[in-house]
């Protein structure tokens, strides 16, 4: 097992990365770097969703097929207050977390019931069922018209591509920061151990349904966010797009490829794969998954460990 | 009006039936969940419209021709999962296989396009009168060619040698293979003919449903539910699963909103898994 200090190593590198990052909107002004900021926005977001996945997926060993599910919970939480209550999307954003914890401890109680493959096709059922439930419930949630979002102004700051860029920086930072205070916490062993064997971990006295339970909820959390994020970006939400399956499959792709179970797999995943995969989508749509899709096969067979792995192998 | 609606979900549900066999069966000798079964099933269906606008081939006939792809396609897929360690085989499969879904949905948008397909046949909008339910060709012979590969597939498993070494090796790989049955090119065998049987009844139900690149995950989450509903492994508990799954529908989207029509197959889904994880049919019958 790594030791502490490696992980306080690890915290250090993250905020100093953070900061210096913060600098770049000063360096290249957002009115003309337009389509960068779009797909730094993109970036931060698989980071974050790619890191929610994996602290439910890798660490705990539950792989998620609902987190389409989450997002959209986020992103209806946001929509749903703005058109109904009038609220500042800013200054609800946690809310879209929230929202997303709240449907996770209901999604919690049918899926933590089922181990492995059925808890991954549950959670895709529910996520189903919920964006069918959105989608048939017009009189509160407009249907398949959707809700428009308008983004307004954040404390007077006018919300460009740069201020986009900051915010998802720190709230993927946040959720890094999140995966390794899990890692070197106590609750790492309890992760493991109910991912190896949950019998044998039951055995030793683990309640291993609370464990999985905190990495759901931890998980929907940050996927909740995401959402109300991608929700206020685009401005606009319809069951279609709030619950689209690939926010389900992009972060499985992104953190097989980028090392599963493992703190920053899923941000060197993100960082190798979007740009090429952004720049994809420019020449025709889906094309993204089709480059990540190919990957993950690959990957998934013969490097079960990720890019992650093949370093560590490297410089061993 | 009650009748009627019994009789539209069964026809609908024989077809559910035939896309449910292949998996159950793939499930029962593998132990993999194959999410790569819907596209199995819109390939099939691409096939069959190309088949009959190029050709004038009839989507009844066709899948004749393209079997054997779908028999290499499995064969290639098989090869691909083969090699994992069993203790990984169950997760590293779902998510392999779902790779190679979105792939194959993804190209064929790029290949066919987003847009709605439909198989356009002389008889297309013809009807015929039993208990007063108006019954369309196409969704009759659909359902009739369903049912008929049913039981064939049904006699070829308890019948044939071959069907019967696939049996063996579905409950238990150890003793078969002790009886001389060879495990491998039985597993290799098992997930082609599951994707036959798929690409097959792609082809038969492509004159009566829109065709599209992403239309294969609406029938995996079909086919799911029949198969927990059926019990996994069994071919009647597939039929079974089958016509309970689409009379469900049928009244559900009656009675209640059309919109319940979709949820009511994730709901079965998840209260069969809570509340009675081996199925209907108690988890005995392995055929």
């Amino acid at each position: 097992m790594e030791n502490q200090g490696y992980r306080k190593k690890d915290i250090l590198g993250l905020l100093v990365a953070l900061i210096v990052l913060s600098f770049l909107p000063l360096l290249l002004p957002s009115e003309n770097y337009k389509y960068l900021y779009d797909i730094l926005f993109t970036l931060n977001i698989i980071i974050l969703l790619s890191t929610s996945w994996n602290i439910l997926g890798g660490f705990a060993g539950q792989v998620s097929f609902g987190h389409a599910g989450f997002v959209g919970m986020g992103a209806y939480a946001i929509a749903l207050l703005h058109y109904h209550c009038k609220l500042s999307p800013w200054l609800i954003m946690p809310i879209s977390g929230v929202a997303a914890v709240i449907g996770a401890m209901i999604i919690g109680v049918i899926a933590l019931n089922l181990r492995g493959p059925y808890f991954a096709l549950s959670t895709l059922a529910l996520a189903e069922v919920t964006k069918l439930i959105v989608e048939g419930w017009r009189e509160f949630t407009q249907g398949t018209q959707g809700i428009v979002v308008s983004q307004g102004d954040i404390l007077g700051i006018k919300a460009t591509g740069g201020v986009y860029f900051l915010i998802t920086l720190w709230i993927a930072g946040f959720a890094l920061l999140t995966a390794i205070l899990i890692k070197q916490s106590r609750y790492n062993y309890y992760f493991l151990a109910v991912a190896e064997n949950e019998d044998a971990a039951m055995a030793v006295g683990i309640n291993s349904k609370r464990f999985k339970l905190y990495a759901l909820l931890i998980s929907a959390f940050f996927a909740g966010l995401a959402g109300g994020l991608i929700a206020t970006h685009t401005g606009f939400v319809d069951p279609e797009s709030g619950f689209d399956m690939v926010r389900t499959v992009e972060p499985i792709f992104i953190t097989i490829v980028g090392g599963i179970g493992t703190i920053f797999g899923p941000v060197i995943g993100a960082i190798l794969l979007v740009p090429i995969g952004e720049m994809l989508r420019s020449e025709f749509t889906k094309a993204h998954l089709l480059f990540y899709g190919v990957l993950l096969i690959i990957f998934a067979r013969f490097l079960p460990h990720g890019i992650v792995g093949l370093l560590k192998r490297r410089f061993k | 009006m009650i009748i009627s609606i019994i009789i539209n979900g069964l026809l609908i549900g024989c077809i559910y039936s035939l896309i449910a066999v292949g998996l159950t069966v793939i499930f029962g000798v593998m132990r993999i969940i194959n999410m790569f079964h819907g596209d199995a099933v819109m390939l099939g269906m691409y096939s069959a419209y190309l088949l009959h606008e190029k050709y004038g081939i009839s989507p009844y006939i066709s899948p004749i021709i393209t079997a054997p792809a779908f028999l290499v396609i499995g064969l290639a897929i098989y090869k691909i999962l083969e090699p994992i360690p069993p203790k990984q085989r169950e997760m590293s499969s779902l998510i392999i296989t779902l790779g190679i879904s979105f792939v194959t949905a993804t190209l064929a948008m790029l290949i066919w396009t987003a847009d709605y397909r439909t198989v356009n046949l002389s008889y297309s909008q013809e009807v015929f009168d039993i208990f007063g339910t108006r019954i369309g060709y196409p969704a009759f012979f659909s359902s009739a060619f369903s049912v008929i590969l049913i039981i064939a597939f049904y006699f070829f498993m308890t019948k044939t040698f071959l069907g019967m070494s696939i049996r063996a090796t579905a409950i238990d790989p150890v003793s078969a293979s002790l009886f001389g049955v060879n495990v491998k090119v039985i597993s290799m065998l098992t997930f082609g003919i599951g994707l036959v049987l798929a690409g097959v009844a792609g082809a038969i139900l492509s004159p009566i449903f829109y065709i599209y690149p992403f239309v294969g995950s609406n029938f995996v989450i079909k086919a799911f539910t029949i198969v927990v509903l059926g019990g996994m492994g069994s071919v009647t508990g597939a039929l079974i699963g089958g016509l309970l799954l689409g009379v469900s529908e049928a009244l559900a989207s009656t009675f209640l909103e059309y919109s319940m029509k979709d949820i009511i197959a994730f709901i079965i889904f998840l209260s069969v898994l809570i509340f009675k994880p081996s199925g209907i049919l108690g988890g005995k019958s392995r055929v």
